[in-house]
C-alpha cells in the first residue's frame, strides 16, 4: 500500500508540477556539476560534517517534494516552492564544500551558499503570509464543520464532517476552558422514509452525504455539525438558549425537508460541563436510541 | 457418522468465491476516498474485475482486501458491508429477505453458503423456549474475525429489525470498549462475556410463519440454484473439516484425510498453509460444544465427559479448561 501511495504522489507531482520538478533537478545537477568542475578536492574530509549537512540537504529535498505533493499550482505554492528550492540548493552546496574547495577568485558558489538561506527564508515567509490569507478563506469554508481544533484523523471519511471523538474532545476542552452555559446539543438520527419497503428500508450513503451538505448549507456560522456514526448526527449550537435551539433545529429540518424526504428522530440536551463529555454523549445517544425504538414500535 | 466428502477441496488460494463481498466492500471504500484503488494493492484485483459477477476470486484475495480496508478511518465498514449484503440484489439476499422465520433463513443460508462464502460458521440451538444463533469464525487470522463478526451481526440485525424481532446479543468481552459502535447497529440489548457472537430470540418469533407466496420462494430458490451452478463444485477446506467435526466430534485426522481421499500428511500440509492445524480446529469446535452443554443445557461434568468420550473426569476438566480457558464450575458460577 505504501508503494502504491508513493506512486500516486509521484503521478500527482508529475501531472501538476512536472516543470517545477524538472527545473529543480536540472538546477541541482548544473549547480553541483559546475561546483565540482571548478573546484579542487579537499585533502581531508570530516565525515561527521558530511553526515550532518547531507542529512539536512536530504530533508530539505523531502520538504520540497512534500510541498509539491500537497499543493495544487498557484501563487502560494510558487512562493513556497521557490523558497524551499533555494534552501535545498544552499544545503547542497554546503554538502559539496565538505568534499571540494571552492576557488577563492570565483565567489559565486560561496556567495550562493551564504546568501541563499536568508533569501530562501524571506521567500518562504512571504509565501507563508499569503498562505495565512488563503487559510483564512478555507477556514470560512470549514466553519460549520469544526470548532477551534483541527485533527484530520478524526474526520468521517464519508461526509467529511468530524466524528464523535472530535465532538467529545471539543466538549471536554470547552468544559475545561470556561463555564459552558450556552451549549446545546441536538443529537438526531436520519431514519428511512416512512412507507419505504421494509426489506430495503435504509438510508443509503448518497442520501447521508446529500443530507450533510444540505444541513451545512442551512446552518448558522457558530453551529457545528458532526456525524456520530451510522445515520446519527450531532449538532452543537453555541450561544443559544434551549428553547431557541429547539426552534432553530425545527426550522433547519423544515428547510432541509424542502430538498429531500427526511424522517428524523431527535433529542436535545444542554451541556453544563458537570459530567464527563463521553458519558454525556453516551447518555444522549442512549436516549436517542430509546426514543427511536419507541417510535418504531408505535 | 461422517458427512459425505465434497467433490473438491479448495484452499484459500483457489479462486472459487463469487466477488460480491469484495465488490460491495470496494464500493464502500470508493465513497470514502478519492482513490479506492489504493486498497486493492497486493490483492491482485483490479477495479474492472468487479464489473463482472462471473469472475471468481480467492479467499486470500478477499482477506487481503479486508486487511487493507481496515486501514480506512471508518470503523463501521464491517457493519455497513453486512447491511449492504442483506439489502443487495443478490439472489441469496433476496431469498433471505423473502423468508419469514430465522430457522428457514438459516437453512437457506447453509444451503447456498457458497454464494457468499462469509467465513463464519453458524449454528442454531433451542433451549428454554429461546432460539440461540451462535456464530464463530473459521479463519485463523484473528485480526479479521472482528470484521466478519460485524458483517454477520449487521446482516442479521437488519434482517430481524424489519420483521420486528427482538434480539438479545451476547458478544465477546474484548468488544466491550467498542460498545457504542455495536450498540448503534445492534440496538440496546447487548451483554458481554460470551466467548463468541450469539443472538438470542424468543422461539415463537424464530418459528414465526407468515404467509409467503410459494411461487416467489420457488423462483428465488431457482435463481440461487442457477447462481450455484456457475460455481465450481467443492468446499473450502476449513469449512469441510468443520462439517466433518459437526458430524462426529471425535473423528481423527486420519479418518478425515481418508474421507477426503488424501494422506494425513497432505491434509496436515494443506491446513498448515491455511495457518492452522487439525487439533486447533477440533479444540475450537469442542469449545463451542462444551460451552453449549455447560451453559445452555446445564449438563453435569459426568454427562459432558461421557459426551466427549473421556473416561476420567479429571482429564475432562483439564480438557475443558484447555478449550474454554475456565473450569466447568467456574464457568457455571460466572
Amino acid at each position: 500500500m505504501l508503494i502504491y501511495q508513493l506512486t500516486q504522489y509521484y503521478r500527482f507531482v508529475w501531472r501538476h508540477h512536472s516543470q517545477r520538478l524538472l527545473a529543480a533537478l536540472v538546477g541541482a545537477i548544473v549547480l553541483s556539476g559546475s561546483a565540482i568542475q571548478s573546484s579542487e578536492p579537499k585533502p581531508m574530509i570530516h565525515w561527521l560534517d558530511v553526515a550532518g549537512e547531507g542529512a539536512a540537504a536530504l530533508l530539505a529535498l523531502c520538504w520540497l517534494l512534500l510541498l509539491l505533493c500537497a499543493r495544487p499550482a498557484g501563487r502560494v505554492t510558487n512562493l513556497l516552492y521557490a523558497g524551499a528550492l533555494l534552501y535545498w540548493f544552499a544545503c547542497l552546496l554546503d554538502v559539496l564544500d565538505e568534499f571540494v574547495r571552492y576557488p577563492l577568485e570565483y565567489r559565486l558558489f560561496a556567495d550562493i551558499e551564504s546568501l541563499a538561506i536568508p533569501i530562501a527564508m524571506l521567500v518562504v515567509t512571504i509565501g507563508l503570509w499569503h498562505w495565512l490569507k488563503e487559510q483564512k478563506q478555507i477556514n470560512r469554508q470549514l466553519r460549520q464543520r469544526e470548532l477551534v481544533h483541527r485533527e484530520y484523523q478524526l474526520l468521517d471519511p464519508l461526509t467529511l464532517l468530524y466524528g464523535e471523538s472530535y465532538l467529545q474532545r471539543q466538549l471536554q476542552g470547552h468544559r475545561l476552558r470556561k463555564s459552558p452555559n450556552d451549549i446545546e446539543l441536538v443529537m438526531f438520527e436520519l431514519n428511512p422514509p416512512v412507507g419505504a419497503s421494509p426489506a430495503y428500508a435504509a438510508v443509503d450513503e448518497r442520501q447521508l452525504k446529500q443530507f450533510a451538505e444540505l444541513m451545512l448549507s442551512q446552518l448558522q456560522d457558530n453551529d457545528v455539525l458532526c456525524r456520530c456514526g451510522a445515520n446519527r448526527f450531532a449538532l452543537v449550537m453555541t450561544n443559544v438558549a434551549p428553547a431557541q435551539a429547539s426552534e432553530q433545529f425545527v426550522q433547519l429540518v423544515q428547510q432541509v425537508s424542502r430538498h429531500m424526504t427526511i424522517n428524523i428522530t431527535h433529542i436535545q440536551r444542554s451541556w453544563t460541563g458537570q459530567q464527563p463529555a463521553d458519558s454525556f454523549l453516551a447518555n444522549a445517544e442512549h436516549a436517542l436510541q430509546s426514543q427511536n425504538r419507541a417510535s418504531t414500535l408505535c | 457418522m461422517l458427512v459425505p466428502a465434497p467433490a473438491a477441496l479448495f484452499t484459500s488460494r483457489c479462486k472459487f468465491v463469487p466477488p460480491l463481498l469484495a465488490k460491495l466492500l470496494y464500493e464502500l471504500l470508493e465513497s470514502r476516498t478519492d482513490d479506492a484503488c489504493m486498497y486493492l494493492s497486493g490483492t491482485k484485483l483490479f477495479a474492472q474485475d468487479f464489473a463482472s459477477d462471473d469472475r471468481l476470486i480467492a479467499p486470500q484475495q478477499l482477506s487481503k482486501l479486508v486487511n487493507n480496508a481496515l486501514r480506512c478511518a471508518d470503523q463501521e465498514l464491517g457493519f455497513l458491508l453486512g447491511q449492504r449484503l442483506i439489502q443487495s440484489s443478490d439472489p441469496l439476499a433476496q431469498l433471505l429477505n423473502a423468508q419469514t422465520n430465522i430457522i428457514q433463513a438459516l437453512a437457506s443460508l447453509r444451503c447456498y453458503q457458497a454464494l457468499w462464502q462469509v467465513p463464519i460458521h453458524y449454528e442454531g440451538q433451542v433451549s428454554d423456549g429461546q432460539f440461540h444463533l451462535n456464530s464463530w469464525e473459521i479463519l485463523p487470522q484473528h485480526d479479521l474475525n472482528d470484521f466478519w463478526r460485524q458483517v454477520s451481526a449487521a446482516a442479521l440485525s437488519g434482517w430481524c429489525r424489519h420483521r420486528q424481532i427482538d434480539i438479545y446479543w451476547q458478544l465477546p468481552s474484548h468488544l466491550q470498549p467498542q460498545h457504542r459502535l455495536w450498540q448503534r447497529y445492534l440496538g440496546l440489548n447487548i451483554t458481554y462475556g460470551h466467548p463468541h457472537l450469539r443472538a438470542t430470540m424468543a422461539l415463537p418469533s424464530a418459528k414465526h410463519q407468515a404467509p409467503s407466496p410459494d411461487l416467489t420462494m420457488q423462483q428465488l430458490n431457482k435463481q440461487c440454484q442457477h447462481s450455484m451452478s456457475k460455481l465450481p463444485l467443492g468446499h473450502y477446506i476449513l469449512n469441510a473439516v468443520y462439517e466433518q467435526l459437526a458430524g462426529n466430534a471425535h473423528v481423527s485426522l486420519e479418518q478425515v484425510a481418508l474421507h477426503f481421499g488424501m494422506s494425513s500428511s497432505s491434509l496436515k500440509r494443506k491446513l498448515k498453509d491455511e495457518g492452522t492445524n487439525f487439533s486447533q480446529l477440533q479444540d475450537n469446535y469442542n469449545r463451542h460444544q462444551a460451552l453449549h452443554l455447560a451453559i445452555d443445557l446445564n449438563w453435569s461434568n459426568a454427562q459432558m465427559a461421557s459426551y466427549f468420550e473421556i473416561s476420567d473426569i479429571n482429564n475432562f476438566r483439564r480438557a475443558f479448561k484447555r478449550w474454554t480457558g475456565r473450569n466447568p464450575s467456574q464457568l457455571k458460577q460466572a
